[in-house]
């Protein structure tokens, strides 16, 4: 009887205490705040939409005249003064549909769904159709068939949210189709992965990859 | 009898409720217990890097989050925009070939040298260069898995018999940093260091206020990659590059 009325009595304290710590647990997890991680590579915290449905430009943009001077200034957009590129930028095209990339390239130049955007430290994902005759450009939408005429230490600017942000190419390189690997919004420092069809310009049987590092970011 | 039973469950009861609870406040209100030799605002681990003809660039560590910044002598402040434990400041606009000295601030309260010096550093007589040459890499914490956020990194390259200046920067908060090596020079200052070769790099990274650098020394080739190996504080050591799936 005097074993059962101690095994009793600790039962009794250890299920206060442990009632206690349960709410004590619960208390401080609902009231944490709710920390939010700026600058991170994944584009978690924005609101993905699909192509058709809300981008910062809309449809019908199209590159002539497009210029520092008359751009919306929250929008996104990429200019390759050495290519005389200045286009819209579509933000969270998913590669995975050919119906979806081919419709965002109606206004511009694809940014990849799930990599970073320029204001986050990782790697922003751009791609475009190229076309051999680079005179047909503009009739196929095929933004990025100049990049190849790309060198070490061109500059790409991008513009977002009001924010003008200057790449330096580093790294120009093929990978075949099936290279998957080199789609990703990882990077230890903030830069531009721009992919195309070729070479040869506009081939579908390898990828032409243009990157570059970011150096400046101002307000423009 | 029984009286003094309840009290004493009681008692026990109220001691096991009372840690956790106090334990949590603390916790939540970011009281720290410290006792440290150091004072938490004094600059660590200083590295006086990217010496050019009108620029300088200066790197340290403080154990508290400060606003850090420059005073120069002649009165001119270089001051960060937001408080941190990892400081880097270019100071620009300064004329080639001429010494200049100066103190750290942290929070507006200046500090000189151990020595009671001021800091102190020669520009460089070659007239900057505006080239550009960015390579990076990536910090791994002690754990080996996670991301270095934050810290102090400098780099120093040796070819032959020749040794680099310094460069350094600031690792961000996903373990990155990047440095310049456009217009690199030699450690006296007095001709280009020729960066695009295979060279030895030796990196130094502050993470802590009260601690030495740790130092990597790797063997890199500037002519074909940007990247430098990754650099892991811990014992964990896979050195390798991140590779491009059918490259």
């Amino acid at each position: 009887m005097k074993v059962l009325k101690f095994l009793l009595k600790y039962i009794f304290i250890f299920t206060i205490v442990f009632i206690v710590y349960t709410f004590i647990y619960h208390y401080q997890v609902s009231s944490s705040p709710n920390v939010k991680v700026e600058k991170t590579f994944i584009a978690s915290d924005e609101s993905i939409s699909e192509v058709a449905g809300d981008n910062d430009l809309g449809y019908g943009v199209t590159n002539t005249g497009l210029s520092e001077g008359n751009i919306d200034k929250n929008g996104f957009y990429i200019n390759i003064p050495r290519i005389n590129l200045f286009k819209p930028i579509v933000k969270n095209v998913d590669p995975r549909y050919k119906e979806v990339y081919q419709e965002s390239w109606k206004t511009g130049v694809s940014h990849g769904k799930f990599t970073a955007l320029p204001d986050q430290i990782g790697n922003v994902y751009l791609f475009a159709h190229a076309v051999n005759d680079a005179s047909k450009m503009n009739k196929e939408n095929a933004w990025f068939s100049l990049i190849d005429e790309l060198s070490e230490s061109d500059q790409v600017i991008v513009y977002y949210k009001g924010q003008r942000y200057t790449y330096q190419v580093s790294r120009i390189y093929t990978v075949s189709p099936s290279a998957t690997g080199v789609y990703t919004g990882v990077s230890p420092v903030p830069k531009v992965t721009m992919q195309t069809c070729g070479p040869p310009r506009g081939s579908v049987s390898s990828r032409y990859m243009v990157e570059a590092l970011q150096v400046y970011v101002e307000n423009f | 009898m029984k009286k003094n039973k309840t009290l004493s469950l009681l008692t026990l009861v109220g001691l096991l409720v009372a840690i956790p609870v106090v334990t949590g406040v603390f916790q939540r209100s970011g009281f720290e217990l410290r006792i440290s030799a150091l004072e938490e605002d004094e600059p660590r681990n200083v590295v006086i890097s990217d010496v050019k003809s009108t620029s300088i660039k200066v790197s340290w560590v403080t154990e508290r989050q400060v606003i850090g910044g420059i005073l120069l002598e002649n009165g001119t402040q270089f001051n960060e925009s937001t408080k941190s434990s990892y400081h880097t400041i270019d100071v620009t606009g300064l004329k080639a070939s001429t010494t200049y000295t100066f103190k750290l601030l942290s929070d507006a309260k200046a500090w000189t040298m151990e020595t009671g010096s001021d800091y102190s550093i020669k520009t460089s007589s070659m007239p900057a260069s505006s080239e550009k040459f960015l390579v990076y890499g990536q910090v791994f914490s002690p754990d080996g898995f996670s991301f270095q956020q934050g810290g102090v990194i400098s780099m120093q390259l040796v070819s032959g018999s020749e040794t680099s200046q310094i460069v350094s920067a600031v690792i961000n908060e996903t373990g990155g940093y990047q440095f310049d090596l456009g217009g690199l020079q030699n450690d006296s200052l007095i001709r280009s260091f020729a960066y695009k070769q295979e060279v030895e790099a030796t990196l130094k990274v502050y993470i802590a206020h009260d601690q030495e650098g740790v130092e990597k020394t790797y063997s890199i080739d500037f002519l074909s990659q940007r990247q430098i190996q990754n650099i892991y504080l811990g014992e964990v050591n896979i050195d390798i590059i991140p590779g491009v799936v059918g490259e």
